[in-house]
């Protein structure tokens, strides 16, 4: 049976063909879907449940999330250093002070791309495993490591420099482009790490304008003195900054203001145990200016919504699909007046009518165990590209 | 032995029968060549339809070595007809697809009980080795003319080993060298295995081959 629809399906190629392809086409898009939800689950969720705890000032608990562990570029509101300072005093939590805001343009296949750069401490990069493979961790301002895809992709090598981006061109305070030295290039982590520039906190302040180094009344000259007073000079807010960290110049960076309100965009939050988590967590949330969230509970929220809409998709493959086989049908039943002389001679020489339905079974069984073969190859080769793009 | 008693049979179209067959008795000897002539459209081929359990009677019986046809189910009938009738058609009636060692065999494809053994293989190489069409067996239909066309039903027929061998107008396309050949074959097949023949045929050249002739005129008394 299977011999004659084989025969029957090859020589009429090109209309087998053509409901191959009908069928995979319809199957590829919510298979690749599907795959590619269960894929990014997985993987973002195994990120999640790594880190127990973040602390964000109030709003959006996606956006602090999606900022904190995974780096997506919009920023939530930023929180005081003074949060960190308070929850490093604890005995029964480890703190580790996040501050993305700002990226860099880092040359990538004949172009440019704009990569974060995660001011932080070194408490990170152990928090994460992550170690150098070549060069040393950032001990100065203006000194950053690379992760491992990045510099497979872009050919940053230890020594290079790169530019900090223009973050606003409305915040005159900021201070860009900022000049970046590449201090070493981390091992592989198979994380979203392995994409990211990391800094000194320093650094971050450094671009955000609350840490800067210029010159001295006296280096600059008149010009740039508002008032003097005995061994007071203020200077004038024409005054240039640095846009590079050198020996020379690194013992005139300082701050201006109370370093308490130093700004970070996250905390992580590392508890000795569950019971030092949910007291953690509930003093955060008893404040209303500050919220604490775990994570894996606001990625599976997340993942809640991606897959409820990915099952709305499902339904409208579903009837898709079906409007396929319909045409299909359709097809099949009008070669069966084209193949009625077939069908007789089969019953002519005592095949029963099932022979036919036979016949029929088999032509849809085949057709779509080709087209589900198509599907799944062309699946797994999208699955392959795209998780080097993920990666 | 072939017995037919009162055998009605009448086609139904549009809910308006037209009377066919009405044969009150026939007797047709087992291992005998036998010759059914008539006009065209007398119902010669209804009859071997009948014969073969393909078509119902209205009314009467056929029975084939005592086996009664008529009161036999359909998937009965059907079986029979696989396993002891081989039925030569007057439209040929092979698949487009297939090549011609394919619509050969195809009796085998239709029917999972029957499994293509060595002997089947030894026939079929005997079959068209005699009848020259080796070299057509990886062809399609569509690449053969009628007389090789024919002759494929033939070896169609005559691959299961069938006891009773149906034959419309098998003869009627081949020129009178393949017309030979195709007599020579069936008259071996029959003495040898033992079967009957019973063919339809309007060729008088070929009367003296046949043991027996029925009119079809003399016994169907519509």
């Amino acid at each position: 049976m299977f011999k004659m629809t084989f025969y029957h399906l090859m020589r009429n190629k090109r209309t087998t063909i053509l409901m191959i392809l009908a069928l995979s086409i319809t199957l590829y898009f919510p298979l690749l879907s599907n795959a590619l939800s269960r894929i990014l689950y997985t993987q973002m969720m195994r990120r999640a449940e790594e880190t127990p705890l973040i602390v964000v000032a109030k709003g959006s608990r996606f956006v602090a999330v999606l900022n904190t562990i995974y780096f997506q570029s919009e920023t939530p509101d930023p929180l005081p250093m003074r949060v960190y300072n308070e929850l490093r005093r604890r005995d029964n939590v480890q703190a580790i002070p996040i501050y993305n805001m700002f990226r860099a343009r880092v040359p990538m296949h004949n172009a440019f791309e704009s990569i974060p750069i995660v001011a932080t401490t070194h408490d990170y990069l152990r928090f994460r495993g992550l170690t150098p493979k070549q060069g040393s961790l950032f001990f100065l301002p203006g000194e950053i490591v690379i992760g491992h895809e990045l510099a497979e992709q872009s050919g940053l090598q230890v020594g290079d420099t790169i530019l900090s981006e223009i973050s606003s061109l409305i915040n005159l305070n900021a201070i860009y482009p900022l000049s970046l030295t590449i201090t070493g290039i981390l091992e592989k982590s198979g994380t979203e790490d392995d994409g990211m520039i990391f800094s000194d906190l320093r650094s971050g302040w450094i671009m955000s304008g609350h840490f800067h180094g210029h010159g001295t009344p006296l280096e600059l000259g008149e010009n740039y003195i508002l008032t003097a007073e005995e061994n007071v000079a203020t200077m004038r807010q024409n005054v240039i900054t640095y846009t590079e960290v050198t020996e020379e110049n690194i013992r005139s960076f300082h701050f201006h203001g109370d370093q308490e309100e130093l700004p970070l965009t996250a905390v992580i939050v590392i508890p000795r145990d569950e019971r030092s988590l949910v007291i953690t967590a509930g003093r955060i949330n008893a404040q209303d200016r500050y919220s604490a969230y775990r994570p894996s509970i606001v990625m599976e929220e997340f993942f809640g919504i991606v897959f409820a809409v990915n099952r709305i998709f499902n339904s409208y493959f579903v009837l898709v699909m079906t409007a396929v086989v319909c045409f299909i049908s359709i097809i099949i039943l009008l070669s069966s007046r084209l193949r009625k002389d077939e069908f007789n001679t089969i019953k002519t020489l005592g095949g029963s009518r099932f022979v036919v339905w036979k016949l029929y079974c088999c032509e849809y069984s085949m057709l779509l165990v080709s087209a589900m073969l198509l599907a799944a190859l062309l699946t797994w080769q999208t699955l392959a590209i795209v998780k080097n793009m993920l990666m | 032995m072939i017995h037919i008693e009162n055998l009605t049979f009448q086609y139904k179209v549009r809910n308006r029968t037209t009377p066919t067959i009405r044969i009150p008795a026939l007797r047709i000897q087992k291992h005998r060549k036998t010759m059914l002539s008539g006009k065209s459209g007398c119902g010669k081929t209804t009859l071997l339809n009948l014969m073969t359990g393909i078509l119902r009677p209205q009314s009467g019986s056929i029975h084939i070595d005592n086996q009664n046809i008529t009161g036999m189910s359909d998937a009965a009938r059907r079986l029979y007809r696989l396993n002891h009738i081989g039925y030569v058609l007057q439209e040929f009636s092979l698949i487009p697809h297939l090549k011609l060692r394919d619509n050969i065999k195809l009796p085998f494809y239709i029917n999972p009980d029957f499994k293509w053994k060595r002997e089947h293989q030894d026939m079929l190489h005997k079959l068209t080795q005699r009848l020259r069409m080796e070299p057509l067996l990886k062809k399609y239909p569509t690449q053969l003319s009628v007389g090789e066309k024919q002759r494929a039903c033939l070896c169609r027929a005559l691959i299961t080993s069938p006891t009773l061998i149906l034959a419309d107008e098998p003869t009627a396309n081949l020129d009178e060298e393949n017309r030979d050949e195709v007599l020579h074959i069936l008259d071996d097949y029959i003495h040898t295995e033992q079967a009957t023949l019973i063919m339809v045929c309007h060729d008088k050249s070929i009367q003296n081959w046949f043991d027996d002739h029925i009119s079809f005129k003399d016994i169907n008394h519509v």
